[in-house]
C-alpha cells in the first residue's frame, strides 16, 4: 500500500499538519523538526505530489502567472519579482506564455486548467473590455495585471500608463523639444498600454500648447527591439523632422537608438529619447536611457498579496479593487542627464 | 459523490482519454470535440485539479525548470524556448530560481516540492561533482557539462570549445593582451571554469603565456558585474587590447565602462561575449558573441526529459548531448558595420 502523510507523521513523531507544512514548504518550521520530517519522508519513500497536497487542503500551493512572453525583458523582470514575492509567501509560480495570441489568452482562463491552481495572475494583451463576461465566469481567484481590461469583476493592479507617458512627454518639452514622436502607437486602440500612453502624450502636448501632429505618431505593432529598429529606419527614410521621441517601452527605444546611432544622429543633442519600463539594459546602453519606472516590484508584491487574500477568503463577496502603482521619471543621458552606470546591481 | 472524468466522458460521448487530453490542454483536439467536453465539464461542475490529474495518471503534466535567475537574460530566453517546447508536448513549466547560494539550491532540489512534478530540467549553479548523491531521484536532465558522475542525462553547451573559439577570434585580429572577464574562484567545474580553460588553451596554442593579472573575477554574471570588473581592470593599469567576457550581459556592462573611459571599441580594445542574446544585435557597437544553440538545447532537453518520464521498465543509460556553437563576429571585434537586423529573431510575438 502506498505510504501516506499519516505514516510519515507517525514515524517523525509529529502531527499530520506539521508534515503538511513541511511538504508545502511553509516558513517558520523549526530546522530540527523539518529535518526529522524530511528524513521520515526519505525512509518511507513517501512521494507527496501536487495531487496529495491539493486533496488534503483543497489547495495546490501553486499560482499561475499568465504573461505574453519572457523574451520581453519587462516580463522577465516582472516574473522574477513575482516569483520572489510568491516565494516569501510559500507559493510556487507556474508561468504560462500566451505569445499575445487571443485564442490562447481566452483558453487559459476559460479552460479547465484554471482549476489546477489556487489562483491566477493574468496579464492579457489581446483580450479587452468586451471580454469581461468571459472573466466573470472564471471561478478561480484571479488578479489582473496590465491595462487591457477595466471594469472586470476582479482585483486589478496597473501601471499609470497615461500619467507616466504624460510625465515622459513633459520631460522632453521641459528640455526644449517641440517635435516629439509618439513611438509605438496602436491606431484605434482605446484601452491597452499603447492607447493609454498615447492619451498621456497628447495631454502633455495640449497642456504646453503644442500641436498634435499625426505625422509624429508612429504605429509599431509589436514592442521588441527589432520592431523599434525597423520603425525608426522607416521614419528616418521618410524624412519627417523631429527632435524628441517618447518610446512606449524601453525595448522599442533601444532598437530605435541603435538605428539613430547608425545614421550618425547624436543623442541627446539632435534627438532626445525616453522609454518606459526601466529595464536593467537601459542603464548600460549608450547613451543610457531615460525612462519611466512603472513600479514593477510594487506591482508584483501587491498582486500576490491581493491574490492570496482572494484565495484565503474564497466564497466571500467583496468588491474588486483597483490599485495604481507609483511611477517615477528616471533621468539618464538620452535626455541630457549625466549618469554613469551604477556600481551596484539593482536588486540581485 | 463527486463527479469523475468518467461522468464527463459519458456526457460528452467521448473517451476518457479525450477528456484527459482536453483537461491537459494537448494540441490536436478538434475545436468541436473540445467544446463538447468543456460543455460537459461545465454542466456537471467537474473540477479536475492537479491532484486528480496526477492521481489518475501518476503524473501532473508539470515539469520543473531550475535556473539561476530570470533577470539574467540568457535564462529568460532559455526559459522562453523551454516553455514553447514543453507546451508543444502538453506540459506546463514550473520555474525555480536558485540564485542565492548553495543552501538555497540544495533546499529547492531536495525539498519536497521537486516531488510534485513529473521531471526536472536542472541548470546547476553552486553544486558540483561531489554533490551527485544529493540529487533527488526521478527523471532529470542536467543542462551543464558532464557533472555528477555522469549518472544523469546531460545537455552540454560547448563551454571549453566556445570560449576557445572566442579567444582565437580575438587572436586572429592581432590581439595579444586579452582579458578574461567573469571567472569565479569558487567554481571549479561550472561554466566559468570551463570557459577559462578554453581561454587558456587558445592562448597556449598561440604561444602566449597566461598572466593571472588578465583574469578578472566577478561575483555573478549580470551587467553590473561586468561593469564593475571592467572598472577594476582599467584601474589596475595593465595594458590590454582584447576582452573575452564569459557572457553577453557582462560584456555589455563592460562595453559601457570602456566607452565612459574614452577607450574605443574595437580600435583600442576588441570585445566578445557568449550567449548571443537578442540585445547584442542592438548594442553600440553590436557585440560579437558565441551562439551556443539555445533553441537546440531547449528542444533536446525537453525531448530527453519526456522520454525519461515515459520510460517504463529498465531505464536507458545516461545520455550526453553536446550542442553546437558558432562564433558570431560583429562590430565589437571589427566586423564590418552592419545595420540592426532585418530579420526578426525566433520568438513569440508580444507587446508590453
Amino acid at each position: 500500500m502506498a505510504t501516506t502523510l499519516h505514516d510519515v507523521a507517525r514515524l517523525a513523531g509529529v502531527s499530520a499538519k506539521t508534515v503538511s507544512n513541511v511538504v508545502n514548504d511553509y516558513p517558520h518550521i523549526k530546522a530540527s523538526t523539518k529535518e526529522r520530517v524530511l528524513q521520515a519522508i526519505a525512509e518511507l519513500g513517501y512521494r507527496p505530489n501536487l495531487s496529495a497536497r491539493g486533496l488534503r487542503s483543497g489547495r495546490s500551493g501553486v499560482i499561475s502567472l499568465i504573461i505574453p512572453d519572457l523574451r520581453n525583458s519587462y516580463f522577465a523582470e516582472l516574473a522574477d519579482a513575482v516569483m520572489h514575492a510568491a516565494d516569501q509567501r510559500g507559493l510556487y509560480v507556474l508561468i504560462e506564455q500566451t505569445g499575445g495570441d487571443r485564442e490562447r489568452e481566452a483558453a487559459l482562463v476559460r479552460g479547465p486548467r484554471t482549476q489546477l491552481v489556487d489562483g491566477l495572475l493574468y496579464s492579457a494583451l489581446e483580450l479587452g473590455e468586451d471580454d469581461v463576461d468571459l472573466l466573470a465566469e472564471v471561478t478561480t481567484p484571479m488578479v489582473l495585471l496590465g491595462e487591457r481590461i477595466f471594469n472586470a469583476p476582479n482585483d486589478h493592479i496597473t501601471m499609470q500608463n497615461t500619467a507616466g507617458a504624460r510625465a515622459a512627454t513633459e520631460h522632453l518639452i521641459e528640455i526644449g523639444r517641440r517635435r516629439i514622436v509618439a513611438f509605438g502607437a496602436h491606431p484605434g486602440e482605446q484601452v491597452g498600454s499603447a492607447g493609454l500612453r498615447l492619451v498621456g502624450y497628447r495631454e502633455a502636448l495640449e497642456a504646453a500648447g503644442l500641436p498634435y501632429d499625426e505625422a509624429l505618431v508612429r504605429a509599431v505593432g509589436v514592442w521588441h527591439r527589432y520592431d523599434g529598429a525597423v520603425a525608426m529606419r522607416a521614419m528616418l527614410d521618410e524624412g519627417e523632422p523631429f527632435d524628441g521621441i517618447v518610446a512606449f517601452n524601453d525595448a522599442l527605444a533601444l532598437g530605435a537608438m541603435r538605428v539613430l546611432s547608425e545614421r550618425g544622429i547624436r543623442m541627446p543633442e539632435e534627438v532626445a529619447i525616453i522609454g518606459f519600463d526601466d529595464i536593467d539594459e537601459g542603464r548600460y546602453s549608450l547613451p543610457s536611457l531615460t525612462t519611466i519606472a512603472p513600479g514593477r516590484d510594487q506591482i508584483a508584491e501587491t498582486a500576490v498579496d491581493m491574490l492570496l487574500e482572494r484565495i484565503d477568503r474564497r466564497g466571500e463577496e467583496f468588491p474588486p479593487r483597483l490599485v495604481l502603482a507609483d511611477f517615477q521619471l528616471v533621468r539618464r543621458e538620452s535626455t541630457g542627464a549625466s549618469t554613469a552606470p551604477p556600481a551596484a546591481s539593482v536588486s540581485d | 459523490m463527486s463527479i469523475t472524468m468518467h461522468d464527463v466522458a459519458a456526457r460528452a460521448g467521448v473517451s476518457i482519454k479525450t477528456v484527459s487530453n482536453v483537461v491537459n490542454d494537448y494540441l490536436h483536439v478538434s475545436a468541436e470535440t473540445r467544446a463538447r467536453v468543456e460543455a460537459a465539464i461545465a454542466e456537471l461542475g467537474y473540477r479536475p485539479n492537479l491532484s486528480a490529474r496526477s492521481l489518475r495518471s501518476g503524473r501532473s503534466g508539470v515539469i520543473s525548470l531550475i535556473i539561476p535567475d530570470l533577470r539574467n537574460a540568457y535564462f529568460a530566453e532559455l526559459a522562453d524556448a523551454v516553455m514553447r517546447q514543453a507546451r508543444a508536448r502538453g506540459l506546463s513549466v514550473l520555474i525555480e530560481q536558485v540564485a542565492g547560494g548553495r543552501e538555497v539550491e540544495l533546499e529547492i532540489l531536495r525539498g519536497p516540492r521537486m516531488q510534485l512534478v513529473d521531471g526536472i530540467l536542472y541548470s546547476p549553479l553552486s553544486l558540483d561533482q561531489d554533490d551527485a548523491g544529493l540529487l533527488p531521484d526521478g527523471p532529470m536532465v542536467i543542462l551543464a557539462e558532464h557533472m555528477f558522475d555522469g549518472a544523469r542525462d546531460h545537455i552540454t553547451m560547448a563551454n571549453v570549445e566556445g570560449a576557445r573559439a572566442a579567444t582565437e577570434h580575438l587572436l586572429a585580429q592581432g590581439r595579444r593582451r586579452i582579458v578574461a572577464l567573469g571567472t569565479d574562484p569558487r567554481d571549479e567545474l561550472g561554466p566559468a571554469a570551463l570557459r577559462l580553460q578554453g581561454y587558456r588553451a587558445a592562448l597556449a596554442d598561440a604561444g602566449i603565456e597566461a598572466d593571472p593579472a588578465y583574469v578578472s573575477t566577478v561575483v555573478s554574471w549580470h551587467r553590473s558585474d561586468g561593469a564593475n570588473a571592467m572598472r577594476e581592470v582599467i584601474a589596475s593599469g595593465i595594458p590590454f587590447d582584447g576582452v573575452v567576457a564569459f557572457n553577453d550581459a557582462m560584456a555589455l556592462g563592460a562595453m559601457r565602462v570602456l566607452q565612459d573611459a574614452g577607450i574605443r571599441i574595437p580600435d583600442d580594445v576588441a570585445i566578445i561575449g557568449f550567449d548571443d542574446l537578442d540585445e547584442t544585435r542592438y548594442a553600440l557597437p553590436t557585440l560579437s558573441t558565441v551562439d551556443i544553440g539555445r533553441e537546440e538545447i531547449a528542444e533536446r532537453a525537453v525531448e530527453l526529459l519526456v522520454e525519461r518520464i515515459a520510460a517504463t521498465g529498465a531505464a536507458p543509460g545516461p545520455r550526453q548531448i553536446v550542442s553546437g556553437f558558432r562564433v558570431v563576429p560583429r562590430e565589437s571585434t571589427g566586423a564590418a558595420s552592419a545595420a540592426a537586423p532585418e530579420v526578426a529573431p525566433v520568438t513569440t510575438a508580444g507587446v508590453a
